[in-house]
């Protein structure tokens, strides 16, 4: 974040970065810090993050919220994301089959694969594939559509209602990003109900496996297929890839042969949070859209 | 027993995700759980309509009906056992499928091969029977071999085997193993005949496909 000399802090676009800045000063009791900071504009992983914290925080830290609040008055982004995980605000059926830039979509309880949720991923490949990745927008809808239902599938234990999720997805030409947040139990406490992931002792390395090694909570069903196929889909696509749950974080920068990767600890929050941005471009985008 | 995936509500053409999966499956776990399925009852998946499909979706339809024709086969199967509702249990089935276009048979052949397993894709059918199938995925070449046989033969033995084909040098208590393992591929059915078990392929004619030819185990 960039400070000024009067003290207000400006920040230009919010990235899933800052995210864990505000998380920091909302737990460790600074949130009055917060009011500081003016944004104009939020990438849509921190969007996802932030309207995740909003419903967590919606009764314990009202000043919080109450920030939350003025920049969603100013950023249009974050009130979607906002009215759709806090508020439950399914998009209009009016928007039909129509291409958009920006939305976002809640998941509550466990029916969510609805007609509602039909339209919503027809406009998401309708929309990525406006934007320049041509028949890859296939691929990518069936990606968005596997990390959307590991949230109905993983985020609460089983026989359990699913935790309240969001989905967005955001295009720009020859870019686009999609998000997924829940607030649940978080991916170690997921794997911890397979016996074969007894000894994954932090978030971080929860992620690690779910991520490289096909690690699922299914016991003796074989390793988990969402993720890969999600690395399949982006095939030679330049991508930004984020993952945060518990306290672990792992990104991931370039393409499939040679990603980069950064792993670190993060501020302890619950639930699963992931965004994908991938262009068609040969540079790897450098932030998310 | 036939499953038309087209039919199955939310209907769709995109078979995709475990959770659309448990939706199609909930009414098969039903009857299960009633004792509604006779044992050694094949769950045929006919694919006819869906364009598309992916590993998530493949494993929580087909490949959990074949886990639980595979536990059903272990006399450990009581440890192996999840607690939750959708974990695959010890149910005798075996599971075949129909109508692959050529991009939802890929997504098969990826799941399966991968995984060093073979399925089937009936040919030929009605709703009493599969008369015709044709393998695909992956299995070990002796199984391969030993599956050869016992389709030429129709119905056998380990000793039948091995009075049949003593050019292969190989001990009545090995094709009992061969014989064993491919009853838990989920590609031959036994019965007791005596102090022998007789097996016989799961369909009728199998033949086999080119991913098999392919596949190096």
């Amino acid at each position: 974040m960039r400070e000024d000399w009067e003290g207000v802090v400006f920040v230009m676009i919010l990235t899933s970065h800052e995210v864990e800045e505000i998380r920091y000063l909302a737990i460790n009791g600074h949130p009055e810090e917060l009011e500081r900071i003016t944004i104009s504009d939020v990438d849509l992983g921190a969007a996802v993050e932030l309207a995740c914290c909003r419903f967590i925080w919606r009764q314990s830290v009202p000043i919080v919220v109450r920030v939350f609040e003025n920049w969603a008055n100013s950023v249009p982004i974050l009130r979607a994301a906002f009215r759709a995980l806090v508020e439950g605000v399914v998009p209009s059926r009016q928007l039909k089959f129509e291409p958009q830039e920006i939305e976002f979509y809640p998941l509550v309880g466990t029916c969510w694969a609805n007609n509602d949720h039909h339209l919503f991923a027809s406009r998401f490949c309708k929309s990525v594939k406006g934007v320049g990745f041509g028949r890859t927008s296939q691929a990518l809808a069936g990606a968005f559509h596997e990390m959307a239902d590991n949230v109905a599938q993983h985020s609460a234990s089983s026989g359990s209602m699913p935790a309240r999720g969001l989905l967005g997805y955001r295009v720009a030409q020859q870019k686009m990003s999609f998000a997924v947040g829940d607030v649940g139990r978080g991916v170690l406490a997921s794997l911890k109900e397979n016996s074969q992931w007894q000894q994954i002792s932090d978030s971080g390395a929860a992620l690690e496996a779910i991520l490289h090694q096909g690690a699922s909570r299914r016991i003796n069903a074989g390793p988990g297929e969402g993720f890969k196929q999600l690395f399949k889909s982006l095939g030679s696509l330049q991508g930004f890839l984020s993952f945060r749950s518990g306290d672990g974080f792992i990104s991931l920068s370039g393409s499939r042969d040679a990603y980069i990767e950064r792993r670190g600890s993060a501020i302890p929050f619950p639930g699963f949070q992931l965004s994908v941005t991938c262009s068609v471009e040969k540079q790897p985008p450098k932030n998310a859209t | 027993m036939i499953i038309t995936l087209s039919d199955r509500k939310p209907r769709s053409t995109q078979a995709l995700g475990a959770s659309l999966a448990e939706q199609h499956l909930s009414a098969l776990r039903a009857a299960l759980e009633k004792g509604e399925i006779p044992t050694g009852t094949l769950v045929l998946f006919d694919f006819k309509g869906i364009q598309s499909t992916n590993g998530s979706y493949i494993k929580g339809s087909a490949f959990w009906v074949f886990l639980c024709g595979q536990l059903s086969t272990r006399h450990d199967a009581s440890d192996l056992v999840g607690s939750g509702s959708t974990d695959p249990k010890p149910y005798d089935l075996y599971c075949a499928v129909a109508n692959l276009s050529p991009e939802v048979e890929a997504e098969f052949n990826e799941f399966f091969g991968s995984r060093g397993l073979p399925f089937l894709i009936a040919t030929r059918w009605n709703d009493e029977k599969v008369y015709s199938a044709r393998l695909e995925g992956g299995i070990e070449p002796t199984l391969h071999k030993s599956l050869t046989y016992l389709v030429s033969m129709g119905k056998a033995s380990a000793p039948e085997m091995h009075l049949r084909h003593p050019h292969e040098n190989i001990t009545v208590t090995a094709w009992n193993n061969r014989l064993s393992d491919l009853h838990a591929l989920r590609l031959v059915r036994r019965v007791r005949n005596g102090r022998q078990w007789e097996y016989q392929p799961v369909t009728g004619g199998i033949t086999h496909g080119r991913s098999i030819h392919q596949c190096k185990v």
